[in-house]
């Protein structure tokens, strides 16, 4: 199952490298970490925009019934985590 | 005298040239234009000065006088504030090789908002200023290209992310490891090491244990090993970059909260008088020498230093191997603002000269040259601890720095007592008449004071 989990992982970050792009030339970034970051940049994206929207809705929230100004968290402290 | 920096050779865009005391960076002609740019960049010139090393374009006489020396083409010099001590990221506690790793993650960041990238991750463009992190290599800078993906991020995870999770998970210091492959740790090998309770965080599933495993999949199929490289876009690059960013901040060492010689400087057995009589003899030596630069060996959590620095020392390099008092001193100097850069050596093995051509990374003894030593109670951790000889020792020592300030302490002393319970005598010319013969050999001796009332003995020394 894990095995196949990763396979589907490989294959969906290879999907997502489309064009080719040139790297700077001097340092190899190594094969693995340029389609791991293909995998988790998704995430990472799709987590940023979820805490924009959640930022959103907390703003809609606060001031639609609270205390205005109440809302601590950042956009930095809710980015992809 | 021109000669390139034998650590500076990876990157044919320039090179570190060092004439002197003063450091240059040559330029190939490709990468002028934008080298430039990125002297005017807002985020360079916000950093410059605290956290990205003061650096300006050479004067023509200075660039005719650097350039004329060494083969190449360089249409631009730089010269860069010079740092005044080089230090590894294999000598850092964890919580300076943690602040590298942050500086690194913020400045790329910054760098990306006005439309620069970076290009590699190496723990060695950072270095120290006291326990401020400065980021040296001003060549890393290049215009972001859009789909770039993060190129130093394997080598981001090698030399900065794996060692700081070995001792976070696991509380194993990695100094050692660290020095053993130069580079960092493998993640293949990390990824084997790790505890299991690691494999439930999101961050290390993705950067250590996925990358492991994609690593020797590729590894295994050398055919399927190039791929067509697409684009990344720069949410996911500062997503990503960001992510990495509050992993590493929430790192803490594991292991350190209790060390023995951390706690020694609590439950010690010195009568308060004695020690006040050793600070006397410390304070006096350094309002006399006034050192630029001090080595405080077997540091400690740096007491000694914050007094040195009191008494009129530029600043000091504190070195120990205990690595709880290495986080103790740099503690001490986040707190008091001290130009103190506690780093981690084991003085029966210092960090030799290593790397390509064995003079890439250099030995600590070639690179650190202070003005002045003080080492209390080391010696007979060297002779009795480790069976190094006699002179030999003390001769170490006094090589160090042409001025200085060694305790010897007698054989009657309790601690060495201690160490010398569960073991033979075979130290017969460890006395203080043969310390004073032997030094007196090597230098002129200044001064001589009684340190404690078990007749340790405070001599400095000139040479």
């Amino acid at each position: 199952m894990l095995r196949n989990a990763y396979l589907m992982a490989v294959l969906t970050g290879i999907a997502l490298l489309t064009s080719t792009q040139d790297a700077y030339a001097y340092l190899d970034p190594g094969t693995a970490s340029l389609i791991l970051q293909g995998i988790i940049g998704g995430i990472a994206a799709a987590a940023a925009v979820a805490a924009a929207y959640w930022l959103r809705v907390k703003h809609f929230f606060s001031r639609t019934f609270g205390r205005g100004g109440n809302s601590c968290i950042t956009a930095a402290e809710t980015d992809n985590e | 005298m021109t000669a390139f920096d034998p650590g500076s050779f990876r990157d044919p865009a320039g090179h570190v040239v060092r004439q002197g005391d003063r450091v240059f960076r040559v330029v190939a002609p490709e990468r002028a234009e934008e080298t430039r740019a990125v002297l005017e960049a807002p985020f360079f010139k916000r950093r410059t000065g605290t956290s990205i090393v003061p650096t300006w374009i050479a004067s023509a006489r200075d660039r005719v006088s650097v350039t004329s020396g060494i083969e190449g083409n360089f249409p631009l010099v730089l010269e860069h504030e010079r740092i005044e001590v080089v230090s590894y990221p294999f000598e850092w506690p964890f919580s300076l090789l943690k602040r590298a790793a942050e500086l690194h993650l913020e400045i790329h960041l910054e760098a990306l908002e006005d439309g620069f990238d970076l290009s590699d991750s190496s723990a060695y463009n950072v270095q120290f200023a006291g326990t401020r992190p400065q980021f040296i290599d001003i060549l890393s800078f290049r215009r972001y290209r859009e789909g770039a993906y993060w190129a130093g991020y394997k080598q981001f995870c090698e030399e900065f992310l794996a060692p700081l999770l070995l001792t976070a998970c696991r509380g194993v210091p990695f100094n050692d490891w660290y020095r053993g492959g130069l580079s960092g740790l493998d993640l293949v090998s990390l990824s084997k090491l790790l505890p299991l309770r690691s494999r439930f965080s999101l961050q290390a599933q993705m950067h250590v244990f996925m990358h492991a495993r994609l690593m020797r999949r590729i590894r295994s199929h050398e055919g399927g090993a190039a791929v067509k490289q697409g684009k990344l876009p720069l949410a996911s690059l500062k997503g990503i970059l960001r992510g990495m960013l509050s992993f590493v901040r929430s790192l803490q060492p594991r292991g350190l909260e209790s060390t023995y010689w951390k706690d020694y400087e609590l439950n010690n057995s010195y009568l308060p008088e004695d020690a006040e009589r050793k600070r006397a003899a410390v304070r006096a030596f350094i309002e006399r020498e006034k050192p630029d630069l001090l080595v405080d060996v077997g540091c400690n959590s740096g007491d000694f230093s914050e007094l040195s620095v009191a008494a009129g020392a530029g600043s000091s390099v504190g070195v120990d191997f205990d690595q709880g008092a290495l986080e103790a001193a740099v503690s001490r100097a986040d707190e008091h603002g001290l130009p103190l850069l506690p780093l981690y050596q084991d003085l029966t093995n210092p960090s030799a000269s290593q790397g390509w051509a064995a003079s890439e990374r250099g030995g600590f003894v070639e690179r650190v040259r202070p003005d002045a030593v003080v080492a209390l109670a080391v010696l007979h951790h060297l002779i009795i601890g480790k069976n190094i000889p006699f002179f030999a020792a003390i001769k170490w020592l006094v090589d160090l720095a042409p001025k200085g300030l060694l305790e010897f302490v007698p054989k009657s002393d309790p601690m060495v007592q201690g160490m010398l319970a569960h073991r033979g005598d075979i130290f017969p010319h460890y006395t203080e008449t043969n310390f004073r013969e032997s030094l007196s050999r090597l230098a002129r001796i200044t001064s001589e004071v009684q340190s404690s009332a078990s007749g340790r003995r405070v001599f400095t020394y000139e040479r």
